[in-house]
């Protein structure tokens, strides 16, 4: 899972490979704002057939939580 | 000044006869495009939604169903809004909460604004049904069943049925019917706890105003199509992205999620927006990093001049150079209406360069909310405008006595504002009424700006935020922010005042852009904006100075309105 989100966050958020790490922070460490991870959560929801409630989105600090909801809901 | 301002909509005397002149001018020209639960998108016409507040109305009106208290709780649908203008239609007052609430504060401005009907989506129904008693004896759910052997809970559906068969046995008239439009209409709490919130109380007449305002002074009509994103209870987005436009016969399309955001905005294609100023921010900074990681900077940069030039002289391409950009929102975008707080006026430069303009207005709950809007024949980029039609705006000062007089032009003092849109008064707080009126009867908005030779008006602080130092020097730290802002490098910044090793500091505390700084360690962050600081430090007198500063990991904690908690700071 890990691995899929590493691409899609290289190939369609335009994130520099070498910057991903699990703990990577999408605001702090990754330059996201708010809208570009509605849209990080928007490209998950269609590729790994999950749903994101809103509540959820605020509890989405590094990429290891996108992956740990992911294995946990997709 | 008045040439600035259309005179093309008519100020209605009540919310029924400007709903019925729409249906019958727009008849079935689409008002509201919204999703439904199977996520296809439905669509209601200005005639329809004219039927649907007629039923609803009737239902509300008819004294033998008890709903003369309507709080409204749920997220943005077209049946918050049709329950809102029926209440409003029908002669009752109405009670929007914001959806953020805990739901016991929820309960408790139920309770203080006594209402009597809850009308709510079934996001909120289980805790409704843990809700303790707090006087509600009606509650309608917006999108739910019956719940069997529970006659105090029923159905929009069912309401608006049985509206609608009083209405067709002639047993209620609608248009027949009085209302009082200097009655209070809406009780909206401002934020707070439930002990320091207060009840602002409007009349009919107070919206009508503010939808006569926005409808002539902003240029929108019906061949736009506004996305709305901000939430409903919000008086500034209820007037201006939902009910001018039943005014001026605009099509308003829901989003249905902010998650949605950008696939909705190219899904519906607005030419216009109503946002708050840290909505437009975040919009900027995607935009300018789609930029960056284009590699069309440079050519962007070089293409601007040159356009900048030309439209001088009458030659407009900047849709044609910003073309990308231009797409990611739709294609059509080309006003945005921002209001709520004060907005860097570089964003204004900036969107005008790409093509679309920023129409920027000035509002508080307390004046239904437009204080002043900026016509769009004359836009001055950091003003917020010129006062609504029939309204006076003065700037005042106060001696050591504690007496307040009118200050002149171009001198800094608190906004107050007459006129016909300012509220009733706090619901049951005679003190924090009187509190918030001048002698004169004006009402002191807690805003200091100042006006121009032209009467336009220029915010420069909030009265709560002004920093007072022990020595007696007054420090507005929006004016700092300001100058913190223009450094690319910051995402969002507070200047607040904090003890440090006993001293009284001026203290910056920044969200840095950390896209800026990839690969680099906090410390060579923090020495980045000690320097930067040190330069803006240069331009300021020794009081307003800058001395400490605070790096955040993390963005400033928010109101559901996107504007920073500065008392969390």
């Amino acid at each position: 899972m890990y691995e899929k989100l590493k691409q899609i966050l290289v190939e369609e958020m335009n994130i520099n490979e070498r910057d991903i790490t699990p703990d990577a922070e999408f605001i702090a460490d990754l330059g996201f704002n708010s809208l570009e991870l509605a849209d990080l959560v928007v490209i998950c929801e269609e590729k790994f057939d999950a749903r994101f409630d809103d509540e959820v989105l605020p509890t989405l600090v590094t990429v290891r939580d996108v992956v740990d909801y992911l294995e946990a809901n997709a | 000044m008045k040439s600035l301002i259309k005179d093309k909509y008519p100020l209605y005397l009540n919310m029924r006869e400007m709903v019925y002149d729409s249906a019958e001018k727009y008849g079935e020209k689409t008002y509201l495009r919204f999703f439904r639960p199977d996520k296809t998108i439905g669509e209601i016409s200005f005639h329809g939604f004219s039927l649907l507040v007629e039923d609803l109305s009737a239902y509300f009106y008819m004294p033998e169903n008890g709903c003369d208290r309507i709080a409204i709780l749920s997220e943005n649908r077209f049946e918050w809004l049709v329950t809102y203008v029926a209440a409003v239609a029908a002669g009752k007052t109405v009670i929007p909460l914001d959806k953020e609430l805990s739901f016991d504060q929820a309960s408790a401005f139920m309770q203080i604004a006594e209402a009597d009907t809850l009308v709510y989506s079934s996001a909120f129904a289980a805790k409704i049904a843990a809700m303790p008693d707090c006087g509600i004896k009606k509650f309608i759910c917006l999108d739910g069943l019956e719940i069997d052997g529970w006659p105090r809970f029923t159905t929009l559906r069912r309401c608006i049925s049985t509206g609608d068969i009083a209405v067709a046995t002639g047993e209620v008239d609608m248009r027949r019917i009085r209302t009082d439009s200097s009655r209070v209409c809406a009780i909206i709490f401002t934020s707070g706890t439930t002990g320091t919130s207060k009840g602002v109380m409007l009349t009919e007449d107070n919206i009508l105003a503010c939808i006569h305002a926005s409808s002539n002074m902003v240029n929108i009509d019906d061949k736009d199509t506004i996305f709305s994103v901000l939430p409903y209870h919000h008086t500034y987005e209820l007037c201006c992205g939902l009910l001018t436009p039943i005014c001026i016969g605009t099509t308003v399309c829901i989003n249905n999620s902010l998650k949605y955001f950008t696939k909705n905005i190219q899904l519906f294609r607005p030419t216009a927006m109503v946002l708050v100023p840290m909505f437009v921010s975040t919009l900027a900074s995607k935009i300018e990093s789609g930029i960056e990681k284009s590699h069309l900077a440079p050519l962007l940069k070089g293409g601007t001049f040159v356009s900048n030039k030309a439209r001088k002289v009458g030659i407009d391409f900047r849709r044609l150079l910003y073309a990308k950009v231009h797409s990611t929102l739709g294609g059509r975008l080309r006003t945005i209406i921002c209001g709520g707080a004060a907005l860097d006026p570089r964003y204004v430069k900036r969107f005008e360069e790409f093509g679309i303009s920023i129409a920027q207005g000035y509002g508080i709950t307390e004046c239904a909310p437009l204080v002043s809007v900026t016509p769009w024949k004359k836009v001055k980029y950091d003003s917020v405008g010129l006062p609504i039609p029939g309204s006076i705006v003065k700037i005042m000062g106060e001696d050591e006595n504690g007496e307040e007089y009118d200050l002149p032009v171009g001198e800094i003092g608190e906004i107050c504002v007459k006129g016909p849109h300012v509220m009733k008064g706090y619901y049951k707080n005679p003190e924090a009424t009187a509190e918030a009126f001048n002698k004169e009867g004006f009402f002191k908005t807690g805003d200091y700006g100042r006006l121009d030779e032209d009467g336009y008006l220029y915010i420069t602080g909030r009265k709560k935020n002004i920093i007072i130092f022990d020595n007696g020097k007054n420090v507005y730290p929006e004016e700092i922010e300001e100058y913190i802002y223009r450094l690319d490098i910051v995402k969002e910044c507070v200047v607040c005042a904090r003890d440090v090793n006993g001293d009284q500091m001026l203290t910056a505390v920044i969200f840095p852009d950390y896209e800026k700084f990839a690969g680099r360690t906090e410390d060579e962050i923090k020495e980045t904006f000690k320097k930067e600081i040190a330069n803006i430090n240069r331009e300021l007198p020794s009081f307003k100075q800058v001395h400490h500063i605070e790096i955040k990991k993390t963005e400033f904690e928010k109101t559901s309105t996107k504007k920073i908690l500065r008392y969390k700071v």
